[in-house]
Formats: C-alpha cells, structure tokens, sequence
C-alpha cells in the first residue's frame, strides 16, 4: 500500500486484499474498496480523460454523482462501458481501463482538442452539420473521425454471455434508501406489522454515517439493520431503485454478480424488481454540488464530502495538504474529518458573517479564510495550488492574487435533496430559498420524503422528519412541528459560478459532457432561454449522471445570464433511469431461443427422432417435411404429396383450435357465430363452418363436432385458436349474457393427425378395431368414438372423417399424453402400407390442389363471396357480420375473387406475392394477387391460388400477367377454378 | 445419460452454484386426474349440495381451493372447478351430468416448487401478490402462458401449464430456480404430493 491509505480505520476488510488491474498494471485494495477508493489508495489521480476535450479527468465524487472517474470494466463479452469508480467494488483480476484515451491516459493524443476547444462549445453540431450547404453528406464524411475523437467508453460488441432476471415484489412500504433515516423508518414500519422493503444502491447500509469515523455510527446502523430483519423486513442492497412509475410501480435494478467478477452459469448478472408498494418513503438523501471555478474539472479537485468519505469509509487520505471551499457549515465537517487524520485543511468561506462553527474548526487547527472563494486552480494532471479570491456582501469577487499550494481540494456549494424519482412521475421540484436548491414538490401519491430527501440536514430533525413519516404511514395522530430544513446553524450563502471581470475563465459545469458556463451562457444569448432549450442545446445533465453534478449549477448560471431568480428559471425534468440500466436487465430472461415461448405438439420428439426439419407456425413448432437423404425440401414435399394420393401418408394436426362449446343454448350459440346453419347437425357428425367478425369479413373457418345434444368440439385455425376463443368470450360475456354456453379451451387436451390417402380405410380398420369404417356406416363427416388398440392396452380415440388434403382421411384425436404412443403406433403402420409422414409443405400442395383456403387467403380482407362461400350463408337468419357482408361495396361482383392459376407454360414457376396483371397493363396493384403456389404432384406442374378482379369468370380465355418485379419475374397465366385437383369431390367422398 | 422424464422433459438431478445448498425441490405431478365442472349462477346450490355429498367439500372461492385428503377442488372461473386427484373422476354419479364433467386430465402439466426459495422462482415469472397465504389458486401468466398457480403453503406451489408449454416453461422455470439452487426428481404422483400439502 502506498502512503495513501492509512494504517487503520475504514470499513474494509484489511484482511482480505484485492488485487485488480488498472490499465494494464497491477493495482491493490481491499475488499470493501470501490475502483475510486483503490485507485486514490494508491496514489493514482488522473484516471481518464473528457468526453469532447478529453481534458485529463480525476476521481470527483464519492457516489453516483461520479462525472470523472468511469471506466470501462472487464475484456471481451463482459466489458461494460462508463462504469462508475465511485460505487462499483473491486474484484479480484477485474481488468479496469481508462475511457476515451490513447494511447495512454497520461499522454493522449486527443488532448489536441483543447486546442478547438472555442469552435467546438455548445451547438457545435446544429451549425455545422445542419442547412442546406453542410449537409447529411457532410456530417456522413466527418462523422467516423468525430465518433472517434469524441465519445467514453466502448460497449462491447459481443453478445452478452450473462443471464438477468425480472423478478415481481409487493409490500405495504418500500423504503428507498439504507441510510440512518431510511433504516429507522424501515425498522419502525416493519415493527408495526407493515410489510417492508428497503432498497438501497450501495453495496452497505449506512448512507453517510458509513462516511465518518465514529464507531458509534456503525454500531446504530447495524442495530437499525437487525431490527428491520427481525421484524420480517427485506433488506435489498445493492439495489438501485432507477424509475418511479404509475401506482408507485417502482423499478429496481439488484446486482448479483459484477463484484465477483467471475462468470456464473447459473447466478443472473443483475434482477430488474418491479416492486408494487402501497406507500414509498423516500430516504435517498442528498447531493453534494460543486463550485464553477476556473480549472475546476483538474484532477484532485472533488467534492468535499468525497473526501470526508475516502477517509471515514475506505482510511484513504486524498491528499496531505487540503483546500476545501465552501458556503455553508456542511463542510466544516468534513474539514474536521480531514484534520483529525491529520491531513493540513485550510478552509475557504465565502460568507460574510463568520459562522460559529469557524471557531471550532480553528481550535482543531484549520485555517479559516473568511469571505473567500476560490478563483481558478493550477496543475495540468494535479492540482497544484489554488488562486484565491475575496467575495464581498453584494457577492463581487476581486482577486487578491494570494495562492495556497495544496494537493488536494474539496468544493461544496451546498446539498440537493435527491427527488428525481418524484420527478419521474411529473412532479416538479420546487426551489427552496434557505437551502438554495430544489426539493420535493406537493404531491397527493402515498410518498413521503424523509431526512436528507426532505432538505434536513440536521440529524435530530432528520430523527423527527423520520418519525412524522412513520406516523403518517401508520396514521398515528400525533402533533408536532415540522422538521426543520436545512442547518440548525448558521445559514449558507448562495455560491454558484466564482467569476472575475474582465477575466476568462474555464469554469466547468457538468465535467461528464464538457460543459462550461460559457456554453450556458451562449445558448442564452443564441435564444436558448427555456432550461429545457438549454438542457439539449449544451447536453447538459444529459450524461449517465442524470445531472447531479452540475445541473443546479448550470441553472444558476442561467437565471444569472437572465437576471431572475433561480426560483424562475425553474429545473429541467429527471426521467428515467436514475443511473445506467443495462439492456439485459429489461429483457430478463426473454432472449435467445427462449424470447417467446416455444409450444410443442404431443408428437415434437417423434418427428425429431423421425428426421423432421421444424417450422415455426406462430408459437408452434410443426414438422416442415421429412427429408430422406440426399433430399432437399422441394424433393421431399412432392414425394410426401405424392405418397398421400397415391397410398397414405400422415400428419400431425394438435395445432389446431380446439374449443369445447357446452350448454343448453350451445346450438343457438353456434347459428350466431357461424354463417350456416348447425340445428339440424345429428350428433356424430361434424360441419365444416365460417364465422365473420361484426364487419362482414371471414374470420375464420373450422369444422365442429357434435359430441351430444347439447355438447360440440369446434376447431380453428392454428392461428386464429386465441383471437377466436377470445371473440367467443366476449360474445358471451357482454352481447349474448342470456345465453346458457359454457366454452373451454381444449386445444392442449388433444392430440391430432390426419390419416390421408386412398389405404387410409385399410390402415386405420387395422389400427382401430372398434369402429366400423365401411362408407355406410361412417359417412363422410362423421365422428366415431373408438380405441386404438397398442401392445399393452387401448387409447381412446376420436375419429372424424375431415379432409383437408382432398384424399379419403381420417383426423384421429387421442388425449394428448397419449398422443406420442398413437402416433408411433400408427406411423409404424403408414410405413407398413408404403405410406410416409408428411410435413407442413406437403400439407400446402395437397390443400392449394383443392383450393382450400388458410390464413394466407383469410387475411382479413376477404368476404364469403371473394373466398366461394357465399352459397353456405343462411338466408333467414341473422348471424355475426350477417348484416354488414352485405354491404353494397362488398356485393361488387368485380371484388377480386378466390382463383387457381396455372402458367401458360407450365414448366414455369412462380411467386406466392405475386401481382396478377392484365396483359400488357402491368403496372400498380394489378388485378389482384397471389396468396400460394406449390409444385403440384398430381398435375405435373406449378400452379397456385390467388385472387383476382371478376374471379374465373372475368378472365376465362384471357391472359394473365403474374408479375414478380422484384424478382424481375414476368409469367403468362391462366386463371383456372380454385378446385384444380378432383372437383367433385369424388377421392374424400370414396 | 441424462434421465429423461415426462412432459416438461426435466432432468432429475443437483444443480446448484458451487458451494450452494439446494433451497427448493422441483418435480413434475404425475396420475394428476383432472375434471372440470361447469355450472350457471342458478345452478350453484344444486352443486353446493351435490359437491358435499360426493366430495365433503364447499364449493370454494374464485381464485381459491378446497381441499379433502384425496382431492383439491380450485376454482378456476366464476362458473368452473377444477378437480384434481389421482383416482378416476370420470365415474361421477348423474347428478353431475348438469355439470358438464369434461376430462381434461393431459391438458396441463403440474410442476411441484417447494422450499425456501419456491416464491422466489414464481416472483420471477408472474407479477401476482404471494403474500395472501396458502390456499390460493390464481390465473396468471407466465412468460406469457395462461398458468395456474396453486399456493399450498409459502414455500410450496404448484404451477399449472398448458401441456404443448410444459418443456418450453418447464425448463424456464428450472433455469431461474438453478440460482437457488435446486434438486429436481422424478415426477412424484398426485397423491403424495398432495399429502404433504397443508390441508385448507
């Protein structure tokens, strides 16, 4: 360790040293260091470079504040970029660089900025690279070099290896912060019975008792802790609390893994909690700001609570000789912190009355300089030694031309209570006179700010504001005065921008974007007077700080430049996120091949085992086809095709809709929803359907069983099994209330496949020896029940003679855990009749050969008469969409119509997509378009189904264009009936 | 070779990270029978005194269960009860018939979570408040599945998925409860599962 850190004290743990890398050499800490306190332990100062200037950066802050010291963290997958020194911990190996240097953060060569540092301030790029002569050509010419020059660090761009999760909480109180106040509100709700969540960011509880050295701190805030847990609490530390949202829906980003910096297979790097309280209290506490002061962004300068907390937290003395500046007693406290380690502090007060806490700061030995500022500071990578300055009553500066060596300075303008999660839910902050900064505003959510969060600076009024909470949360009548704000002591004076006449100075506002009060100032005098205007003009608080570090400051300079008071100029708006939240955080465990759930068929493995290449079809997963070897897709789909109008082949149809539809008024239910009617359907036997939505267009289509009087089993679409479901509910729910229907979703219940082909009799007859299958007695469209008979018993069956592929075919429903055994035992025997299985693309030759129709078809711009339905439509009765089908519109009998199309020269193909021209017009929308094509084994050649102006009878004789002008694909054709393959009907009717 | 078992496809085994005690048990439900029954508001007193007589149970609550030694009753509708038990239900006398019984035993995979960390893993997957105690039998959404979770006790649940879901959130759920760590076993039958679940 070098001289730095000190012998004892601090709240790491000296026993176990951390060994990491800083750029590439090895550095030293202990557990318990962040990367700051490490780095400042170890005597390093300059740790990185600025975002535009890249003016040499040092460690700033001791908190989220940080505007300096971030980093990037980690090599390879796991590198992270603008990593925050001040909160994230050391872990052994971790590979810590600096950010926007090269080719080495002591010597870089984008220093050379500074040098354009007067074209390049606010605005820079609107006037450069906005109007008519430098154009987007020009911003794209320049814009590799600039990414280059500017910038912080560089995010990795491999994916993510980590895991992270999203993890759903509810309590009665969710306390946001585990400082002392928040501690004793968490412990006294939980006491009471609430149930209690306590959240906070860093790695400890404590807030800023963990910043001092008194013991007797510690000892309270792990007596505060034991209670919170005793009582049932749950403490979450390492816990951002990063948004607040609707209903108190708060976001909370835990981290699990960054500090151990090894990879976990099964640890998720971060949890997103979306935490669902019945009230918040607010203990986040408050922010230090700076001073703008010439030179203010040199290395060593910080906050003057940082070093107060470098020293108290991890036994780090920043410096041996320092300079604090100030405005208010806060940082008296740490001057006296620094004092007792014995570090040489001279104190530089700019007020006028001299406080009463001067007098004990001189007894320890600080040097008080009263009515004093600091005017600008020396050193290039390290300060060196402050300019100072004399502020008299009317707040004129003078310089005295008087300078302090030092190596280290701490600055604090005063404290900001942190409301910006208040803010994210539109409330503005309001601007308090005494404490000179922004503090929660009025607000009718159940929230309540306490301690620091409240503008309380004063540890007995904090325990008060703490208690008046409490009792208001658990509406406890108790009178008392309100906690007062601020310092009991003496009170601060407003202290922003230290400026001199006639003397320029670079004064910076938000170190983190480069932003100097000149730069406010400009957008001032370029009309940018709105702090909103201002905000996007210069970007500032735009950076991972959110502001903290230097909006307040910027704000003043503002009402100064427009000579109104603060109170005015008012305060740009906190959104979310409070700090950086990583992408994979909000993704959780949506990635990869698990972004969407994968639904399997009964049958899955089988067709896996059975060589099946997969599709997917919506959620599902469905066997594509079954290639043999040395066959692509094209040759095994016409084999598959082919094998099921000439023998038999099989395929899995548990996709499909399944919808049970119960009740004494289920018949009554089914003439409403279908437009034909189903009273007269005997029980045993099945209907094909249609059903409209209320505008008179297809919904969908499916066959329905009738299994009793009073008990049907409809199907649906694969795709539209929940959009229909749904549409059912609500008909009954909120139209059809008098209806006595139960519905319930069956699809998972059953198992489907679909026996095709001309030996399907034969093969099913051997397979399910307890129906009779002759044609008599089960006629197409019937519905039996039966067994399949298997090596050990029987599965219960439903057979239901459906055809979709226009053959002789059986659907067979088995209970879906027996849905794998029946479709082995069957499959076993389609190989047994030289039969095959077949995938979804056969399934499409086969059905586009009828002409049946899909959702390709049914797109939702189809009516009964485009699709050739209109002749199922009852006549006499009303029934969904019944009335607005037939609107005249729709009634246009040059309505493109559902068609086959063969090409005139048929060894020619041609595109689903197409545009179904007129010869010689081809141009625009055409005539209409085509929705399938496939290779026809049964005729020999392409052919496909579209529709088109007129249908069939428009374009008998005539010459149709399939254009394809993306392919640049131009095809002769013939539109033919949609029923290409067995118009009659003959082969399912057999 | 990986042991292979039932719906969800889990494999049996530890799987915890290193140095970690396996804080919940996860095990798919098998001989899990499931009916449903079906019934109108005006029906509700006709099945008050047909569901005591054959089962000794009351109708329960919406989002809620009865229980007896061989049987929960949940409610998964205003107008529908789930019945599960490992002994055939499809056997119900008549006076069900008004009742519409349908099997839908096959039509969901239970999956079993119990110990310390059980609410951890659910808490992971669907944003329901677990702090209502046992007996609670809630429609929710996983992962953006309609499941069913069925709270035994505070550390004991049971997940009700959709069988063509079961793999797909099945090993999700394993996945999350690995950071626990946890053992899964071989699917464990309705009724001993049942047994040792707090009877409401």
């Amino acid at each position: 360790m070098t001289g730095f850190r000190r012998k004892t004290g601090g709240l790491i743990n000296r026993k176990k040293p951390v060994e990491f890398r800083f750029n590439g050499k090895r550095v030293s800490g202990f557990e318990g260091d962040t990367i700051s306190s490490a780095l400042l332990a170890s005597g390093i100062q300059l740790v990185g470079r600025s975002f535009k200037y890249h003016r040499p950066r040092g460690v700033m802050s001791a908190g989220p504040e940080e505007g300096g010291a971030l980093f990037n963290v980690n090599d390879g997958a796991r590198r992270i970029a603008n990593v925050k020194g001040s909160m994230a911990e050391i872990a052994p190996d971790m590979a810590v660089y600096s950010q926007n240097a090269w080719p080495s953060v002591r010597f870089d060569i984008g220093e050379i900025n500074s040098l354009a540092a007067p074209f390049i301030t606010a605005g820079f790029y609107y006037k450069t690279f906005m109007g008519p002569v430098a154009s987007t050509k020009f911003w794209m010419m320049c814009e590799h070099f600039i990414r280059k020059a500017a910038g912080l660090g560089t995010a990795s761009q491999i994916e993510d290896p980590d895991c992270y999760d999203i993890a759903h909480e509810h309590c009665d109180v969710l306390v946001i912060g585990g400082g002392s106040s928040g501690l004793m509100a968490a412990a006294d709700l939980a006491e009471a019975g609430k149930s209690v969540i306590l959240v906070e960011q860093d790695f400890m509880l404590g807030g800023w008792a963990l910043n001092t050295t008194d013991p007797e701190g510690q000892s309270q805030i792990a007596a505060l802790a034991a209670r919170l847990t005793a009582a049932g609490g749950c403490i979450m530390t390492r816990s951002t609390a990063f948004g607040l949202y609707d209903g108190l829906v708060t976001g909370v980003i835990e981290r699990h893994t960054d500090h151990l910096n090894q990879a976990h297979d099964s640890l998720p790097r971060e949890t997103m909690h979306i935490i669902r309280p019945q009230q918040i209290v607010m203990a986040t506490g408050a922010a230090e700001r700076g001073l703008a002061f010439g030179q203010n962004d040199t290395p060593g300068v910080m906050l003057s609570g940082a070093l107060s907390a470098y020293l108290g937290r991890y036994g780090v003395c920043c410096g041996q000789q320092a300079v604090i500046a100030t405005c208010h007693d806060g940082a008296y406290h740490d001057a006296l912190q620094l004092k007792s380690a014995g570090i040489d502090v001279t104190v530089l007060d700019a007020r006028h009355e001299r406080p009463a806490i001067a007098a004990q700061a001189e007894q320890a030995g600080i040097a008080v300089l009263e009515q004093t500022v600091p005017i600008s500071v020396s050193g290039r990578t390290a300060i060196a030694s402050v300019e100072l300055g004399s502020i008299d009553e009317a707040g004129q500066i003078t310089q005295t031309h008087r300078h302090i060596g030092c190596d280290v300075m701490g600055m604090s303008g005063g404290y900001a209570p942190v409301v910006n999660l208040l803010s994210h839910r539109g409330v503005k902050p309001e601007f308090n006179d005494e404490l000179n900064s922004f503090c929660a505003g009025k607000t009718d959510l159940e929230l309540f700010h306490i301690g620091g969060a409240d503008g309380v600076f004063d540890t007995d009024e904090a325990v008060r504001s703490t208690e008046q909470a409490v009792n208001r949360i658990l509406k406890k009548r108790v009178t008392a005065r309100k906690a007062h704000k601020g310092w009991k002591t003496s009170q601060m004076r407003p202290v922003f921008e230290i400026s001199v006449k006639g003397r320029k100075l670079k004064s910076f506002i938000d170190p983190q974007h480069d932003v100097t009060t000149h730069d406010i100032r400009q957008a001032r005098n370029e009309g940018f007077v709105s702090v909103e205007h201002m905000k996007r003009y210069t970007t500032l608080g735009m950076a991972t700080d959110q502001g903290r570090m230097g909006n307040m400051l910027g704000l003043a300079v503002m009402a100064q430049a427009l000579d109104k008071p603060v109170s005015q100029t008012g305060i740009t708006t906190f959104r979310p996120p409070f700090t950086p939240v990583s992408i994979g955080a909000l993704a959780g465990r949506s990635r990869g091949q698990e972004s969407t759930p994968i639904r399997r068929t009964p049958m899955h493995h089988a067709h896996i085992e059975a060589g099946a290449v997969m599709t997917d079809a919506g959620l599902w997963k469905r066997p594509w086809y079954y290639p043999k070897a040395g066959e692509d897709i094209n040759d095994a789909y016409i084999r598959e095709a082919a094998r099921a109008r000439q023998t038999v082949a099989m395929v899995d149809v548990s996709t499909l809709g399944k919808i049970q539809v119960q009740g004494p008024d289920a018949t009554e239910f089914l003439n409403r929803v279908y437009v034909n009617p189903f009273a007269k359907l005997p029980v045993g036997k099945a209907r094909y359907g249609i059903m409209l939505r209320d505008d008179g267009m297809v919904m969908d289509d499916g066959t329905t069983w009738r299994l009793a009087d009073d008990n049907y089993l409809m199907t649906t679409t694969t795709a539209q099994a929940g959009p229909v479901m749904s549409f059912l509910e609500e008909l009954l729910q909120t139209r059809w209330t008098d209806l006595r229907v139960h519905l319930s979703s069956v699809t998972d219940l059953w198992a489907g496949m679909a026996v095709a082909g001309p030996q399907a009799r034969a093969l099913l007859a051997g397979a399910i020896a307890d129906i009779d299958w002759s044609h008599d007695s089960f006629p197409f469209m019937g519905v039996r029940q039966g067994h399949i008979t298997t090596k050990t018993g029987k599965i219960a069956c439903y057979a239901a003679r459906i055809s979709f592929s226009g053959e002789r075919a059986w659907e067979i429903y088995v209970n879906a855990a027996d849905g794998d055994e029946a479709w082995r035992l069957l499959a076993d025997r389609v190989t047994e009749h030289g039969g095959c299985l077949y995938g979804m693309e056969a399934l499409g030759a086969l059905r586009i050969e009828k002409g049946h129709v899909t959702a390709a078809e049914l797109d939702g711009r189809v009516t009964l008469e485009d699709a050739g339905f209109a002749q199922m439509a009852a006549r006499k009765t009303d029934y969904i969409g019944s009335v607005l089908r037939q609107r005249p519109a729709l009634m246009d009998e040059n309505r493109p119509r559902l068609v086959g199309i063969y090409p005139r020269d048929r060894r020619k193909s041609f595109s689903a997509g197409g545009i179904l021209c007129a010869e010689g017009q081809v141009q625009g929308f055409g005539e209409g378009w085509v929705t399938a094509v496939t290779h026809s084994p049964a005729l020999g050649h392409w052919i496909g189904l579209g529709f088109i102006s007129g249908g069939v009878s428009a374009w008998a004789g005539k010459t149709v264009i399939v254009a394809d002008p993306v392919r640049n694909s131009f095809i002769e054709a013939d539109i033919v009936s949609p029923h290409m393959y067995d118009p009659s009907g003959d082969r399912q009717h057999g | 070779m990986a042991n292979i078992v039932s719906a969800s496809r889990l494999e049996a085994g530890i799987f915890s990270p290193k140095g970690k005690q396996t804080q919940l048990q996860m095990a798919e439900i098998k001989s899990m029978n499931h009916l449903q029954l079906a019934f109108f508001p005006d029906q509700m007193r006709a099945l008050q005194m047909a569901f005591k007589k054959q089962f000794g149970l009351a109708i329960p609550q919406l989002s809620a269960r009865q229980s007896s030694a061989t049987m929960s009753a949940c409610r998964a509708e205003i107008g529908k009860i789930w019945l599960f038990s490992d002994r055939d239900l499809s056997d119900l006398p008549s006076v069900f018939d008004k009742f519409y019984p349908t099997i839908m035993t096959s039509s969901r995979v239970g999956i079993s979570l119990k110990g310390p960390k059980a609410a951890e893993v659910i808490k992971r997957q669907t944003a329901i408040d677990l702090r209502g105690g046992a007996g609670r039998f809630m429609a929710t959404g996983m992962h953006h599945i309609p499941v069913h979770v069925l709270m035994q006790a505070d550390d004991d649940f049971l997940v009700l998925i959709p069988r063509s879901y079961a793999e797909s959130l099945g090993h999700l759920l394993f996945e999350i409860a690995t950071q626990f760590g946890v053992k899964v076993t071989e699917p464990v039958t309705w009724s001993s599962w049942h047994r040792t679940a707090s009877i409401a």
